[in-house]
């Protein structure tokens, strides 16, 4: 354990530039010195004008710098001293803050040796770096002044001892976590604040991260700056290769080089084993297998930059990257011949240049398409994959790879494998800190900790469809863009999830007091909608809220219902509904007629076929649209293998599809309908026995007939039964259809008058009990909208017509009356 | 923490670790200047052609190929050798002047002190006079 007296020992040797830093601190030494060197400069000109006024006999001016050119050059003098004082202060402050010997950071030992020993918490967040890293957490500096000033107890120097670091270096990370654990208050506090100890560990690391950048920008004199400066002559001993310049290009033009952004930290580490491979004496070439192709060539633009750097290993200084485009070399030479000839020659001049690395992206693809025009790709690379003079970078998807590249012997046997890994959230949190810095130097915004968290959780929850730093940047993005349009200078987790909220129609981030509303009184207005079904629609409201509130299993659907009861008792009108109130339009469902999927290729139909390559239904739709309600209709009706399908489906929220990609399902609600078991449900009905109690009996036998299998039953959240609907149901089903044909005929500018007759009429013709709803529907059709439509086209309703229905006493029939 | 306490640490520092720096940086600036003149490879392959242009010749008795093959390939060889002669010339020179530029410098990082009070000391002088 280390005590504070110990802390301030060990951080002793950076005191003097702490003290340093706090009367002359490196903002003000910067500004400092350009300043003087500006003087210096006016003052050094006018010492020339001085002698040369003097020279071209221009009097007075001769006679002005006569009188003054002695304190000019006092003056100038004097200049130049404080100057070098700055200069040497300078030299002093990086030699100490860079010195390898030092145990701790200098952040570090600012806010040791200017804490007040009775409050170190106090002194902590009062700190240089304290202050921003309570910024970069979205603090309220009001909430943490009242915190401060009102605590019980506060940590004081004797208390406070901390855990040796293991590697023997103490940052800020370190003391920050250190006073976390004591001061139990400040837990408290963070947590009410959504602060989480992890949250504020990291954002330390960060702030320090930012400001040593900031420090060593102003170092130029390290060899890794210097090499940046391109050399002289140095391609002159190298060839030209005009033909790969042709069909190709050097890694610096490359998109992905252009883009690479922050991305190049994650991939450095592939960097030195791409280099090892490279290095080998002869036939030292490397085939990069990562999960998309571009993600391999995130590794060769990390060596472009690299080498550009000057950190590449000394023996590959010299070399270029050049970049094969396939298609375009496929696409221009048609014939055999050609292609093989060119191809030839490009390596042929690769080869005599002498320090080309060969970029062939898409490996796969390339194969296969040169073997459309009957090339053997590998047969015309192997005379070059030996060559101690050229290398070649093949860069292959993962899929494709084992697919077609693997079984290769003759052509493996020439590459070295480099396989990426997929990046993992704290990779995704670094890409993103960084970028986040260099939007924050161009523009005037600022990033909390939280909002980069919050992107980099949203682009693996919503955003499936991309490389993962990719999706991370692209958000980054949209939401740099909606700040600037805004005026917003903070982006916090709010201003993240309102754009993922905008992409996705996903509701997102904090429930506000209209939303909240909404969710409280979200049963009453699903019921507006479906009448009766009181089980069905509590279910269905417990799972949005827990949905909403961001509880539910991130890597399940958002939920998965089954619902089971009779012919038009509301199981599609709450599915609508459902739509309705969570993604915010009907329009949000795809539907899927399952008894379409009954046959022998019903799986190859909704996940595409091997054979012929087709693309699946089901695939299409939810790659076409991922966040939405999954309605599946008749559902006991498809083949057992779709169950299974399903099955995985709901318990992974995930499914690969035939060309081998994975399909997210986790922003989908999936709801499955069926009739199985409905006529045990219309039985209960009409004995008038409560359906919730009769649940078992009826998943019981709907086991036991093995329409659906047990586990299958068991992984949806809830299987919800649906009532046979009585008069009263009808009754009120028919006034709420007849209110949506008002507003329809309202656009049209006629009124109807909707009164009990004609509702009680409707519900002694339209009520069928084995059809619900449907029966009704058809009977408002047959006979009220039979009639409407016979009146317009009649002439006899027109616009301003107000249409009324009355039972005729004599043929007991509904009648209109305009 | 009085400003001026920090005069001995510095003291300290400007005669040892300071030093060592000196050294650092000058030597970094040699490694960039050898660098940025390409001064290893220009030699290395200073017979060369020419971003290696040069008449391939397939062999066979033709006479006139081959003396074109031989003269093309001298020619880039030549104008290879005259450029590169040009910047290691020049890279050399700059060496030589740096490093002995570098090794004044020692003297003068050895005496910065004084001459930066001595400048002080004259100015001021010169200013109140």
């Amino acid at each position: 354990m280390i005590s504070f007296i110990e802390l301030k020992h060990k951080t002793g040797s950076l005191r003097p530039i702490v003290i340093l830093e706090q009367y002359l601190n490196y903002r003000l030494r910067y500004f400092l010195k350009k300043f003087l060197l500006g003087i210096l400069f006016i003052n050094f000109v006018l010492l020339l004008i001085s002698t040369e006024a003097e020279k071209i006999q221009l009097n007075d001016l001769a006679n002005f710098f006569e009188t003054y050119a002695f304190t000019i050059r006092a003056f100038f003098f004097l200049l130049l001293s404080f100057w070098l004082i700055i200069k040497l202060l300078d030299a002093f402050f990086y030699s100490v803050y860079f010195d390898t010997d030092n145990v701790a950071t200098f952040e570090l030992a600012r806010t040791i040796h200017t804490s007040n020993p009775d409050d170190l918490v106090k002194s902590f967040f009062q700190s240089y770096q304290g202050k921003n890293i309570l910024l970069r957490l979205g603090v309220d500096k009001k909430l943490l002044r009242e915190f401060l000033d009102n605590r019980k107890d506060t940590v004081n120097d004797v208390e406070f001892e901390m855990e040796d670091d293991v590697d023997g270096f103490i940052t800020m990370g370190d003391y920050g976590l250190a006073l976390f654990k004591i001061d139990k208050e400040l837990q408290n506090f963070f947590s009410g604040q959504g602060i989480t100890e992890k949250d504020f560990c990291n954002t330390i690391e960060w702030v320090k991260n930012i400001e040593e950048q900031k420090i060593a920008n102003g170092i130029w004199w390290t060899k890794e700056k210097l090499a940046k400066i391109p050399s002289l002559g140095r391609n002159w001993s190298f060839g030209k290769v005009y033909l790969l310049e042709k069909y190709g290009h050097t890694i610096f033009q490359d998109k992905n080089y252009q883009y690479l952004g922050g991305k190049d930290k994650i991939y450095e580490k592939y960097t030195d084993q791409l280099q090892n491979i490279l290095l080998k004496s002869e036939g030292a070439n490397a085939m990069i297998i990562a999960e998309t192709s571009d993600i391999a060539m995130n590794i060769v633009s990390t060596l472009g930059r690299v080498l550009i750097n000057g950190r590449i290993h000394s023996a590959l200084e010299d070399h270029r990257i050049f970049i094969l485009d396939g298609s375009a070399l496929v696409n221009a030479l048609k014939s055999k011949v050609e292609f093989e000839n060119s191809f030839n020659e490009i390596l042929v001049q690769a080869n005599n240049a002498g320090n080309a690395f060969l970029v062939i992206p898409r490996l796969t693809a390339f194969i296969d398409s040169a073997f459309e025009i009957g090339v053997d790709v590998a047969e015309v690379l192997s005379e070059f994959l030996s060559s101690s003079s050229i290398q070649i970078i093949a860069l292959t998807d993962e899929r494709g790879f084992h697919q077609s590249i693997e079984t290769n012997k003759n052509l493996m046997q020439h590459f070295e494998k480099l396989v990426i890994k997929k990046i993992d959230s704290e990779g995704a949190l670094n890409i993103l800190q960084e970028e986040a810095v260099r939007i924050e130097t161009e523009y005037n915004i600022l990033f909390t900790y939280q909002a980069l968290e919050k992107i980099s959780e949203s682009a693996v929850r919503y955003f499936s469809d991309s490389e993962y730093s990719d999706k991370i940047l692209d958000l980054i993005e949209e939401i740099k863009i909606k700040a600037l349009t805004e005026g917003k200078f903070f982006v916090t987790e709010k201003e993240v999830t309102d754009v993922v909220a905008l992409k996705t129609g996903v509701p997102q981030g904090a429930i506000d007091q209209g939303e909240k509303e909404k969710l409280s009184g979200l049963e009453e207005i699903l019921h507006q909608r479906v009448i009766g079904q009181i089980a069905a629609i509590e279910a269905i409201s417990k799972a949005i809220k827990r949905a909403r509130s961001g509880i539910q299993n991130p890597n399940r659907p958002i939920g998965s219902f089954l619902f089971i009861g009779p012919t038009g008792v509301g199981k599609t009108e709450t599915t609508k509904a459902l739509a309705e109130s969570f993604f915010g339009s009907e329009k949000n469902i795809i539907r899927f007629d399952m008894s379409e999927y009954n046959s022998f290729d019903a799986l190859e139909k909704l996940i595409g076929g091997t054979g012929n390559k087709t693309v699946g239904n089901l695939s299409a739709k939810i790659r076409e649209n991922q966040y939405g309600v999954l309605l599946l209709d008749e559902f006991e009706k498809a083949d057992k293998k779709v169950h299974d399908l399903f099955l995985q489906i709901i318990d992974e929220g995930k499914f690969t599809d035939v060309r081998g990609e994975e399909i997210n399902a986790r922003n989908l609600i999936i709801i499955a309908t069926s009739n199985a078991g409905s006529d045990l449900i219309y039985k209960a009905s009409l004995d008038d026995k409560d359906i919730a109690l009769e649940k078992d009996t009826v998943i019981n036998s709907i086991i036991d007939r093995g329409i659906f299998k047990p586990e299958l039953l068991n992984r949806f959240d809830g299987v919800i039964l649906f009532h046979a609907l009585k008069d009263e149901h009808i009754a009120k089903i028919a006034k709420l259809m007849l209110k949506k044909l008002a507003t329809r005929l309202l656009e049209k500018g006629i009124k109807i008058d909707i009164n009990e007759q004609m509702i009680n009429y409707l519900v002694e013709v339209g009520h069928n009990p084995q059809f619900g709803a449907r029966a009704m529907n058809r009977a408002i059709q047959d006979i009220v909208e039979g009639q409407i439509a016979e009146g317009i086209i009649d002439g006899k309703v027109t616009r301003g017509s107000l249409v009324k229905f009355e039972v005729n006493p004599l043929s007991k029939e509904l009648k209109i009356i305009v | 923490m009085n400003f001026l306490s920090i005069i001995p640490y510095y003291f300290l520092w400007h005669y040892s670790q300071g030093l060592l720096d000196y050294f650092k940086v000058w030597k970094n600036l040699v490694w960039f200047l050898w660098n940025f003149f390409s001064i290893k490879i220009l030699v290395k392959t200073f017979f060369t052609p020419f971003q290696r242009l040069k008449e391939t010749y397939s062999g066979g008795l033709d006479l006139e190929r081959f003396a074109t093959s031989i003269l093309i390939t001298t020619l880039m060889r030549l104008v290879g050798m005259i450029i590169r002669t040009a910047i290691i010339i020049f890279g050399l020179i700059s060496l030589t002047v740096f490093i002995i530029g570098g090794l004044l410098g020692i003297v003068v990082w050895l005496f910065l002190p004084l001459i930066i009070l001595w400048l002080m000391f004259i100015s001021l002088i010169a200013l109140i006079k």
